[in-house]
């Protein structure tokens, strides 16, 4: 499995868990605000990474994702980065 | 002196004082959540204390503890805030809901209505896991801040509710909600509001914070017989039970809760604070000065020390505490002490620490309204230190127009609010 898989993994539990969100079920311009899911949910999965992975995420372009399509962009790229 | 009718000087901002009624009230308690329940289990002299099942206490010191039972955050949280929020915060949110559904807001100004819900730890949960995951050499959850914080309750029940006021968790250990109430008190009787929602919470029964407690000697170790273990004013008392749990209260002016047909339990009619300034943990031996917190808010509250009918005391039941609080009410109550009913309901409900004030105002506010005095239960050796009249181990009719709830907090901190029926 590639880190970006993992990663993906790691995602869609965190948002099952502890905000009832099913990554693959969502439209795919879903907002995290209809969603449901605010800036500390945003943060939670940041800083999961950053303990598992290592990844770490700056603040301007955390704060620039709205939608989780925005989301799993950035991450796709910090894995790239990482490889 | 004022009587009912008679109206207040002018308040510091040139307006005449409101008169502060309770109109909506939401327990959590060890007893049972909600007034009826919680009445019931007081007035039948109810334990809730039991042994430790939140955390495995099998090894340690102090095993036992009243724990909310059977709490389900689902029924009053959403799936996010039940998964996340700080068990402290989801306490104080179940107490704002059993307070306000049913419409307790209705006809008030949101804008205008402050939150003042106390706490006295907040979340040590956070804290420990914060320092966990920093000890295994990770980043911090983002929620350690928030959870931990002592006025999440406060900023929670503002944000769910809508209220714009002021918000804030004022802290002085097991005064805290005493002080929460006071505060609201003078903010609606001097004008700054026409409302508040006032109390406190506390979920604190965690392994650290009872090892610190046990540490202190404070707790009791009657493990074996943990409905026996809170006995405050008996000889053989050993110390508190650690209890968790949260109570909310809507203070309005007496002329808005006539205005809008609210119902009203009591009027709150005086506050006032005093400090020991002897010790960190121990009380002044002689009381004097929680005695002068008490006789400050009944002048505060316009009235003599011979019409208070009902002292819920602070009464935690450690050795020191019963008989410093006993010479305090003597001092402050003189000749009239041996007339009034004094209970320590800590005996059933256990210590609630920053809610410990806003539950045993609401007892008060209760006793106006329905005539019973509760008891100190497990009373069984009289002190002779301790020799007031403590309702021992069964409630009893007694008409109440005038009570007081006493709160001598670690840090020195004496809390006294004055409650009376608003005829």
């Amino acid at each position: 499995m590639s880190v970006y898989e993992s990663v993906r993994l790691d995602i869609r539990q965190f948002l099952a868990t502890n905000y009832e969100i099913e990554l693959d079920a969502l439209a795919p311009d879903a907002t995290l605000e209809g969603s449901g899911f605010d800036s500390l949910g945003l943060l939670g999965i940041a800083t999961l990474l950053e303990n598992k992975y290592g990844l770490k995420f700056d603040t301007q372009s955390m704060f620039r994702v709205h939608t989780f399509r925005d989301l799993i962009a950035v991450v796709k790229a910090k894995c790239t980065e990482l490889a | 002196m004022y009587g009912a009718g008679l109206s207040y000087p002018q308040g510091s901002r040139g307006h005449e004082r409101e008169r502060v009624v309770i109109t909506a009230m939401g327990l959590v308690t060890p007893l049972g959540l909600g007034v009826e329940a919680f009445w019931e289990g007081l007035t039948s002299g109810r334990s809730g204390v039991r042994r430790i099942t939140l955390f495995d206490a099998s090894k340690d010191r102090v095993q036992i503890a009243a724990e909310i039972e059977n709490f389900e955050p689902r029924r009053f949280l959403d799936f996010k805030d039940a998964k996340r929020l700080a068990r402290v915060a989801q306490l104080a949110v179940a107490a704002s809901e059993l307070a306000l559904a049913g419409g307790a807001l209705d006809g008030l100004d949101k804008q205008d209505i402050g939150t003042i819900v106390s706490s006295g730890i907040g979340g040590p949960d956070a804290i420990f896991d914060a320092v966990s995951a920093r000890l295994a050499g990770q980043a911090v959850s983002p929620l350690f801040i928030p959870m931990a914080m002592t006025n999440l309750a406060a900023g929670v029940i503002a944000h769910r509710y809508g209220l714009a006021g002021a918000s804030y968790a004022p802290v002085s250990a097991c005064a805290s909600s005493a002080d929460a109430i006071g505060q609201g008190f003078r903010s609606i009787r001097d004008g700054y509001t026409s409302a508040c929602l006032v109390g406190g919470a506390e979920a604190a029964i965690n392994p650290v914070v009872m090892s610190g407690f046990a540490s202190l000697r404070a707790l009791s170790q009657r493990n074996d017989e943990p409905t026996l273990a809170a006995r405050p004013f008996s000889a053989d008392r050993d110390g508190f039970v650690l209890g968790e749990g949260a109570c909310v209260l809507l203070l309005e002016s007496l002329a808005s809760a006539q205005q809008r047909g609210a119902h009203v339990y009591a009027e709150v009619c005086g506050y006032a604070q005093t400090s020991d300034a002897h010790h960190l943990t121990a009380p002044l031996p002689d009381g004097h000065r929680a005695a002068r917190a008490i006789e400050l808010a009944l002048k505060d509250a316009g009235i003599a020390a011979s019409a208070v009918d009902y002292v819920n005391a602070h009464g935690t039941g450690t050795v020191l505490s019963d008989p410093a609080e006993t010479r305090a009410l003597h001092w402050a109550l003189g000749e009239h002490a041996k007339q009034v009913a004094v209970s320590s309901t800590k005996s059933m409900h256990g210590h609630l620490l920053g809610a410990a004030g806003a539950v045993e105002a609401a007892i008060c506010a209760l006793a106006i309204e329905r005539g019973i005095v509760p008891p100190t239960i497990n009373l069984a050796l009289p002190d002779p230190a301790c020799d007031l009249d403590f309702v021992p181990n069964e409630s009893r009719k007694r008409q109440v127009d005038v009570a007081v709830t006493t709160s001598m907090a670690f840090g020195g901190h004496n809390v006294a609010l004055v409650l009376r029926r608003a005829a």
